[in-house]
């Protein structure tokens, strides 16, 4: 039941139905938490396979417990352990390989298990958590349904105020019809643009493949590369739709994680748009950590644009290690950072060279807004490549399209993203000013009932002719 | 964040308007997905050069050349002779030296949906003339849709052209016709009526949607992946039920007759002096199967293949086989029009290669029936 399916939608929609019975605060935290429960179930119904998860959930605990902020000495140790067991379990390939467990087990949302894990401990021991947790509310937050599998994080103050609310009001109609109506969506992007997607990426790796010559490589090269993070933004966003969609039903507001990505202006703003909940995690407990230590230690003001450049390369370096075990993920994190550091640098500088009045003058151009546009998008279409890929396929594709091809097909992306995401822009600031009775159309109830019901037509449609799963969800592996 | 429950509640009228909006919504999507398909694969199923024959069912106007199209295929030219056989050969009597072939049976020796230059008639005359040593006509008198007891009569037009050879065209579509022949039954073998007709949902739910382009296109582009369509039938089974394992009792009494017509048409032509050979087509569904050696429960792709070529020895009736070059087929997907089921004329030419070899082999047209090998 980790993807969005039918399967998966029936089971919430039989939790909300027992979750929304009572009001009782006791009733609400056991629907939660036995529903909880089956899901995880419903991966394995081996209990071997659940110990080392356990294990990994109890060890946080015991860790939130000792990060009492008296006992400074325990907080470090216990932040090492929780993060050396995770990498352990996830069997990073730098660790020897007869130093992982040999039996199979599962590890379905144990990185967002550990990043809930580590915002508890941390803000417990800065002060910032100063009630004492239970184990139920440590079991509802860390592995409840709607965000286990692949988020989005919650601050665990915000997620227990609405669980344990006696007031928690149930959702009120347009309330339920907003949540379907995100369900629809949501189901659309993984059942039919994703595998949309997926299917023309296939493809286009296919016919890479084949020994034709190179010239006859370029459009598979652009389809191959372009196409994925359109496959990967369907088949992430949709999914937390789909979670958002239910947790409203559930009178609870997850927080959002993708704003229009693809519409960012400079690879920091992407950042800010795709994954947010895990960008500001590691905003608030890696990059402003650092950049203060840094600054603290180092108190030059000269010296704190290069601080702020060197914190955003280790916080998105760290971020493509999250995403893999292998040196690939090494290489996209290096991608990530660098192209997040190099953005920082590049802004720095040129407010410096041109003042901040006129580069902002600048940055407002709209064909400069194009192009940084598309540039951003082609950044992140070159650096996912080692995210989709091995390296012996990174070699295969690049030995197939050779080096000059590879720049052409870089440009073309980069020309044509730049092109088509300003028409995409513009279309949408075309469609949001029809205006009726002071409110744009698209924001209207009429309309939103009549897009969502077309996109639910579209989707039984595909999921029930196409006879096919929707992809995998990606995440779920993380 | 905390979770506020959205201001305000819906206007009364919204909650007759909103659900009347989804409606139109759905109609107005099938109405445009409908409208679309019929301009992008449009269809004209009519022959305007059709004519309802009290004998035959249905015959062709003499000398008639009209435009036909399946929604799957291309527009194609169906002209006829000065008989209203298809083709542009003449029915008079045949020039000195030239051997003739007559092909009887329904849409398949017709070539439905096939253009007549792809057609076995045009594409095998050549290659047939070589290894026969004289010039091959072929006078094609398949008629569409024609009941197999129709051959019956058609055999007396058939013997009038003085024909070297017959060949009878079989699909498992010429059996499930064979449930209107209830009369023709031997008295032991029981009403056909009594037995309830198997057709599976995926038929049940096709008859349904027939009329709908969308549903039809839909199913063309997904067909187009061989898995599907075996899932499909592991699913909702042959939709002509002729692969059934045991084979039903309704299965074997369409055998029985289709049998015993084949022997009435051997017996009239031996006495003619005319060989026959019998070419049976399968299904797509059964290429499928054979050629992807699926193993699915209850089904099996042999059986129409294995009861033609039971029924062609009985008769003394040449029995022609396909199998192993339809599993051996490199574009096995372009065979067959994929909703439809009739061959297309990638078929054709495979055939042609067909009968080139087994008349190679065997040499002549007027030698005596024999079957060649067994799959």
């Amino acid at each position: 039941m980790g993807n969005p399916s039918l399967q998966f939608l029936a089971f919430s929609l039989i939790t909300v139905i027992f979750y929304q019975l009572f009001r009782s605060v006791r009733w609400r935290q056991f629907v939660l938490l036995a529903s909880s429960c089956y899901f995880l179930i419903s991966f394995t119904h081996d209990f071997r396979f659940f110990l080392p998860l356990m294990a990994f959930l109890g060890l946080g605990y015991a860790g939130l417990r000792l990060a009492q902020p008296t006992r400074s000495w325990s907080f470090p140790i216990t932040l090492i352990l929780v993060i050396l067991c995770f990498i352990w379990l996830k069997k990073y390939t730098f660790l020897p390989h007869h130093f992982f467990l040999s039996f199979p087990y599962l590890t379905v949302g144990l990185s967002y298990i550990l990043f809930r894990t580590l915002h508890m401990i941390i803000d417990t021991h800065n002060g910032l958590l100063k009630e004492k947790v239970s184990p139920l509310q440590y079991a509802l937050y860390t592995i409840n349904f709607t965000t286990l599998v692949s988020g989005p994080i919650q601050r665990f103050q915000d997620f227990t105020a609405m669980v344990e609310s006696p007031s928690c009001p149930r959702p009120s109609w347009p309330d339920i019809g907003i949540a379907i109506e995100r369900i629809i969506i949501g189901f659309f992007k993984t059942n039919v643009a994703a595998l949309a997607f997926s299917v023309i990426h296939a493809n286009a790796i296919i016919q890479l493949s084949q020994a034709d010559p190179r010239t006859q490589h370029t459009l598979p090269a652009i389809l191959a590369f372009a196409s994925y993070p359109f496959f990967l933004y369907c088949n992430f966003s949709g999914y937390i739709d789909v979670v958002i969609g239910i947790a409203r039903l559930l009178s609870i507001a997850l927080p959002e994680n993708f704003s229009r990505p693809f519409s960012s202006e400079s690879f920091i703003e992407f950042w800010s748009r795709w994954h947010i909940t895990l960008s500001e995690w590691l905003k608030t407990y890696v990059y402003n950590p650092l950049v203060m230590n840094l600054m603290r230690r180092f108190p030059a003001p000269q010296l704190e644009p290069a601080w702020a450049v060197f914190s955003f390369f280790v916080t998105f370096f760290l971020i493509g290690i999250w995403h893999g075990q292998t040196s690939a993920f090494v290489f996209f994190g290096f991608l990530q950072g660098l192209g997040v550091s190099m953005n920082k640098l590049y802004q720095i500088l040129m407010a410096r060279w041109f003042g901040k009045k006129k580069y902002r003058a600048l940055a407002s151009n709209s064909f400069y807004v194009a192009f940084s546009r598309g540039l951003t998008f082609s950044w992140f279409v070159f650096s996912l490549i080692w995210f989709w890929s091995d390296w012996p396929q990174v070699k295969t594709i690049f030995s197939a399209i050779g080096p000059r091809e590879a720049i052409a097909v870089w440009l073309i992306i980069w020309v044509g993203a730049a092109v088509a995401l300003a028409r995409w822009e513009a279309l949408r600031s075309a469609a949001l000013s029809i205006q009726i009775g002071g409110v744009s159309l698209l924001y209207s109830r009429y309309w939103r009932t009549a897009w969502a019901t077309g996109l639910l037509v579209i989707t039984l449609g595909v999921v029930m002719l196409s006879n096919r799963p929707a992809p995998e969800m990606v995440y779920k592996t993380f | 964040m905390t979770f506020e429950p959205t201001k305000g509640s819906l206007p009364r009228k919204d909650l007759l308007l909103l659900p009347l909006i989804s409606l139109l919504t759905v109609l107005l999507m099938i109405g445009a997905a409908e409208f679309t398909t019929r301009k992008i694969w449009p269809e004209k199923m009519r022959d305007d050069c059709f004519s309802v024959d009290p004998v035959l069912g249905n015959r062709f106007a003499p000398n008639c050349s009209t435009m036909r199209k399946n929604a799957e295929g291309p527009w194609i030219r169906y002209e006829y002779n000065e008989c209203g056989y298809r083709g542009t050969t003449s029915c008079g009597p045949k020039p000195q030296g030239t051997l003739r072939i007559v092909l009887m049976g329904s849409s398949a020796a017709f070539g439905l949906d096939v253009p007549y230059d792809q057609h076995i008639a045009v594409r095998a005359a050549p290659g047939l003339a070589e290894v026969l040593g004289h010039p091959i006509e072929f006078q094609n008198l398949g008629g569409v849709g024609r009941d197999w007891s129709k051959n019956e009569m058609v055999l007396d037009e058939v013997l009038s052209l003085k024909p070297d050879a017959i060949f009878y065209f079989v699909m498992p579509f010429d059996l499930i016709r064979m449930d209107r022949l209830e009369s023709e039954l031997p008295q032991d073998a029981g009403p056909v009526s009594s037995v309830k007709l198997n057709v599976g949902t995926w038929v049940k739910v096709r008859h349904l949607l027939a009329n709908s382009r969308v549903v039809y296109m839909i199913q063309h582009f997904l067909l187009a992946d061989e898995s599907f369509l075996l899932r499909a039938v592991q699913n909702y089974g042959d939709p002509l039920d002729v692969s059934r394992q045991p084979t039903p009792p309704l299965g074997e009494k369409r055998f029985a007759l289709l049998d015993m017509i084949v022997g009435k048409l051997a017996d009239r032509a031996r006495e003619a002096h005319v060989p026959c050979f019998m070419i049976a087509v399968p299904n797509r569904a059964e290429v499928v199967m054979i050629r992807s050696n699926a193993q699915i429960p209850h089904m099996d792709p042999y059986i129409f293949p294995q009861q033609m070529q039971a029924t062609a020895q009985r008769h003394g009736v040449a029995y022609i086989d396909l199998l192993p070059y339809l599993k051996n087929a490199p574009n096995a997907a372009d065979l067959y029009y994929r909703v439809d089921g009739h061959p297309t004329g990638t078929f054709h030419e495979l055939l042609t290669r067909i009968l080139v070899d087994y008349f190679r082999e065997w040499g002549s047209l007027s030698a005596p029936a024999r079957s060649s090998g067994e799959h």
